[in-house]
């Protein structure tokens, strides 16, 4: 099949308008059966999103979801065979989404999802446990990088969501609420088969987001105490150890 | 200047304890072998389809096109339970923009 066969047919596809199809397509039977391709393709990507997206999906409804991720669709068609990740940019469209103006929240809410998957479908990687790290010398635990395991999000939201959004992935009734915009840092992390999420303290993400940037557990205690809160980083340290956030570091084994 | 240099050894070495302390106290417990294969297989009922479900059903029998009316729908969901400075976006229908 030439180029341009598949020029047109990209551009039918995305259109929807078969016209340019007409040299390809025998009768009009040929033609409804593109109709129904194509329509399989639009919904195979909006349930691949509310799929992604359950939390904002239950907030707004089937009815809102759908033409919210149909325009995604027209402007984020998916760029790989698979559609398990389909959607990385969602939160970001609900916000410039002119019916969902009033719901400033959503895109927080579209944020956590999109942290909830990735964290479900990170790789697997070693994780550095209490029990290697107390096999170490106490004297090169400061300088001892360990990085975050694959799965760890670190998730700062405008808008502190996060018990609206737990509740809604417990199922949990959700009862009148009041929301005003304030900054709040969300952690997900994945350890032994299941997902965690819980809510950070800044100087908690900062410890976490120094070493996730590579610094050493004595460059990320002090991120974490230049914050001037009296949250015990080094402690943290040890709950890090326990729910798998930190990646065993290449460096010991050499 | 040495003093100084004693007091950073001193806090040095009081970090190097604290964080000796909280590995001493991190559960450890090792990920067994199918602990962690079941993480390829998790999801909560119905979330993890979306890879072989919808496109190969023939959910789409009937075409849906929702351009045209995109701006008239109004949230329906559990969002009316959520009361923010501007609104709950449930009360009023989105005029069409430009």
């Amino acid at each position: 099949m030439s180029e341009t066969f598949y020029q047109d047919w990209s551009a039918a596809l995305r259109s929807g308008d078969a016209k340019r199809l007409q040299l390809y397509l025998a009768d009009d039977s040929a033609r409804r059966r593109f109709a129904v391709y194509r329509n399989n393709v639009v919904s195979a990507a909006i349930e691949a999103l509310r799929a992604g997206y359950p939390v904002v999906n239950q907030l707004v409804g089937d009815s809102f979801f759908s033409p919210m991720a149909k325009l995604y669709w027209d402007e984020h068609p998916p760029q790989t065979r698979s559609m398990t990740l389909y959607g990385s940019c969602f939160a970001d469209h609900i916000a410039a989404y002119g019916p969902a103006a009033e719901l400033g929240y959503l895109p927080e809410i579209a944020r956590l999802d999109r942290a909830w998957l990735e964290t479900h479908h990170a790789g697997e990687a070693e994780v550095l446990t209490g029990a290697t790290v107390s096999a170490l010398d106490p004297q090169a635990l400061p300088s001892l990088a360990p990085g975050l395991h694959p799965s760890v999000r670190a998730v700062t939201l405008s808008w502190p969501v996060y018990d609206i959004w737990a509740a809604h992935r417990a199922a949990r009734p959700l009862g009148e609420t009041a929301l005003e915009p304030a900054a709040q840092h969300v952690l997900l992390w994945r350890h032994q088969g299941q997902i965690g999420h819980a809510v950070l303290s800044p100087a908690h993400h900062a410890f976490l987001g120094a070493l996730g940037a590579g610094s050493s557990l004595e460059q990320a205690v002090s991120a974490a105490s230049s914050l001037g809160e009296d949250d015990d980083p080094a402690g943290f340290f040890g709950h890090a150890l326990s729910h798998g956030l930190l990646a065993a570091p290449a460096l010991q084994h050499t | 200047m040495k003093a100084e240099k004693k007091l950073a050894a001193v806090a040095a070495s009081a970090l190097a304890m604290s964080l000796a302390s909280a590995a001493a106290h991190a559960t450890t417990t090792t990920a067994a072998v199918e602990d962690v294969e079941q993480c390829y297989g998790i999801s909560l009922a119905g979330e993890n389809d979306c890879a072989a479900g919808p496109g190969t059903s023939c959910a789409g029998t009937s075409t849906v096109d929702y351009q045209g009316n995109a701006w008239t729908y109004v949230p329906e969901g559990t969002c009316e339970s959520i009361q923010t400075p501007y609104g709950n976006g449930s009360l009023t229908p989105v005029e069409r923009g430009e």
